[in-house]
């Protein structure tokens, strides 16, 4: 019983490197099964042309039963995309990642949820709660019991 | 006939588990790890290892947000059908926890009402008022004519603190507060026992000397009965009680791990910390029984994670790592959910706050009973220092009381202090005297304590049987087509 976690990482990795990533999306790191670095990109034509975004991925022991905690990078080098679902700190207000999480995902899976997210952001927005909630944010976004206000953006 | 064509989950050249990402080959069945038997619960090509669909179902179900996902195929939105052992006790029992749910949203209801007339009229009436019933629940008529009396007036003046002080801490010792020692049974005690009796007062009062004010507190009577009679005072009772508490919550969460067969698991210090959420409009009951298992036993398992955590440190430092590791697993076992979560929903707190409000009535209720059963067993008399209701014993103690201010001062100083070691360990006069209803009912309520955690913990173990039964249906593939499977080449028939 070497954690039921690192064993689906281990096979998701394994994955990547034979098969390789959707396009757009590139393993930046991934030397333990705690937290993994993916970058981020939307192609073709859209509100985040050129913009490249970097996701960071943190697992539980109980991962797949429990949502990975995922977020946007924040630092130097990454910024956290502008768009109505993502708050200023990185953190996602996705249902996926929350109440509408399933086992059947992977952090592909996510990836390719995410990236297609984004394409299809029509205005450049923060969120309208952004202040308060990056002000009071918890360092995990699992933390945090979000209000998925729409699925349509 | 299409149903017996319909290949199934045995069917398959390669399974690929959608929750481990585990695969097994058909004809290489011992790569697999995870010894689970394979179902397919829904109408499209996902598959998975029994044992990992449970794990998944549970954990979702913990969670009420999550719980309308639980059993539903992420990608077909088909529903799993779940097969277990449901004996009749667990439904019936299942029907009376949702009673008690909807009592509590009731009480709730009646509560909040309560509260908004009650700071209308005065909080503190409403609380004087229902402590005044506790009082008279508790004592008995008897003693609650002789201490008390429905007229305000005779009240000694503590009592304007103590009675409202009773609904609170009744509620209050339902709560994870009551770890800190506040005992519920305190405010129906505390000065009490060395106030006088009310009735007695009249109007002759007023020409009382101060020393025979003095007597009436500590009435300087032969001591008959040694300073260990049965039943034990007031004062002494509340020691016993919290003492016997303590003790019992101690080995019952070991009892109640050993019935659920839980290890007593090492928490890691940062998962100690504990959610609460209030979750007032909680909907549908469906979850409910996995939640109340999960959060019993998340709960107990912390403290004892506590206790645990501060052995082991005398003990064996040096096994700390690998005992943390065995503990992760165990969680995952036992509770996928992140953190364990104490849910204060609405009826839970309707639960709590009627049931603490009711504590005076089943303690009476329960002294009643043993009385009754007192009169077939003497023995039983015997413990519970049953008495018949005197009338003529506050008379009796006047006439014994000796003039105080005739004594010597050495001689008042040894009477004093030998009066307030016997109140200490007596009570007043009437404590000690009359029959003690109080007692029979801290007993009774200490029964009846134990049989409720003998229910709950009944409850607790039927639910976690049929959590470990429970199956979910596999089903054939059907409607697929069968060109899309990867299936077994069929062996040519001889």
């Amino acid at each position: 019983m070497a954690g039921i976690a690192s064993r689906r990482l281990a096979k998701e990795l394994k994955e990547i490197h034979t098969q390789g990533c959707p396009v757009g999306i590139q393993l930046l790191s991934a030397d333990n099964f705690e937290e993994w670095h993916l970058s981020l990109e939307v192609m073709g034509d859209s509100q985040y042309q050129g913009e490249v975004f970097a996701l960071k991925f943190r697992f539980e022991p109980q991962y797949p039963i429990s949502a990975p905690a995922v977020q946007f990078m924040v630092t130097d080098k990454y910024k956290s995309p502008v768009h109505p679902h993502v708050y200023s700190n990185g953190h996602i207000c996705a249902s996926i990642l929350g109440t509408e999480w399933s086992p059947v995902l992977s952090v592909i899976g996510v990836c390719v949820t995410l990236q297609s997210m984004l394409a299809s952001c029509k205005k450049k927005e923060r969120p309208p709660d952004n202040d308060r909630y990056v002000r009071h944010a918890p360092d995990n976004p699992k933390q945090t019991r979000f209000h998925y206000h729409d699925d349509t953006v | 006939m299409a149903e017996a064509q319909a290949p199934t989950v045995d069917d398959l050249r390669v399974k690929l588990c959608y929750i481990c990402r585990e695969e097994e080959r058909y004809d290489q069945p011992e790569t697999q790890q995870n010894m689970s038997p394979w179902v397919h619960p829904c109408n499209c090509t996902l598959v998975a290892h029994e044992s990992c669909l449970l794990e998944w179902i549970k954990s979702a179900q913990q969670n009420p947000s999550r719980a309308a996902n639980a059993l539903k195929c992420p990608q077909c939105g088909a529903e799993y059908e779940m097969e277990s052992d449901n004996p009749l006790t667990l439904r019936l029992m299942n029907f009376a926890n949702k009673l008690l749910t909807m009592g509590g949203r009731v009480v709730l209801a009646v509560n909040f009402s309560t509260l908004i007339v009650a700071f209308g009229t005065g909080l503190y009436i409403v609380s004087t008022a229902y402590g005044l019933h506790a009082m008279q629940q508790f004592l008995g008529k008897e003693m609650y004519d002789t201490l008390l009396t429905d007229d305000p007036n005779n009240w000694p003046f503590h009592a304007w603190f103590n009675l409202p002080l009773i609904p609170i801490s009744l509620i209050l010792s339902r709560t994870s507060l009551s770890e800190t020692g506040v005992s519920a049974l305190l405010p129906l005690f505390v000065a009490w026992p060395v106030s006088r009796p009310v009735g007695l007062q009249g109007g002759t009062s007023f020409f009382q000397s101060a020393g025979e004010k003095l007597s009436k507190y500590f009435p300087v009577v032969p001591d008959k009965e040694g300073p260990f009679s049965w039943p034990p005072g007031p004062i002494v009772s509340i020691i016993l009680y919290g003492l016997v508490r303590g003790l019992y919550r101690r080995y019952w969460s070991e009892i109640a791990h050993w019935v659920l067969d839980h290890t007593p698991a090492v928490a890691p210090e940062g998962r100690r910390r504990r959610r609460f959420l209030w979750d007032l409009d909680e909907d549908g009951a469906g979850p409910l029984r996995i939640r109340i298992a999960a959060n019993v036993l998340g709960e107990r398992r912390q403290r004892q994670g506590g206790q645990g955590n501060q052995q082991q440190q005398q003990d064996a430092p040096v096994q700390q790592p690998q005992q943390q590791g065995e503990d992760q697993q165990q969680d995952g076992d036992g509770n996928a959910d992140d953190e364990p979560t104490a849910r204060y929903t609405g009826s839970s707190l309707g639960r709590l706050i009627g049931g603490a409000l009711l504590i005076p009535k089943i303690s009476n209720y329960m002294g009643s009973l043993l009385y009754r059963l007192s009169q077939h067993s003497p023995l039983l008399r015997r413990f519970l220092g049953i008495r018949l209701p005197t009338t003529v014993g506050l008379q009796l103690h006047e006439t014994v009381t000796p003039a105080f201010a005739g004594l010597t001062p050495a001689q008042q100083v040894a009477a004093v202090s030998r009066a307030a070691l016997r109140v200490f360990f007596h009570g007043t006069k009437q404590w000690s005297e009359m029959d003690p209803v109080w007692f029979r009912n801290t007993i009774g309520l200490g029964l009846f304590v134990v049989a409720k955690d003998c229910v709950e913990l009944f409850y607790a173990w039927l639910c976690k049987k049929e959590l470990e039964s429970r199956h979910v249906k596999t089903r054939p593939f059907r409607g697929i087509d069968a060109r899309e499977l990867d299936l077994i080449p069929p062996r040519v028939a001889i």
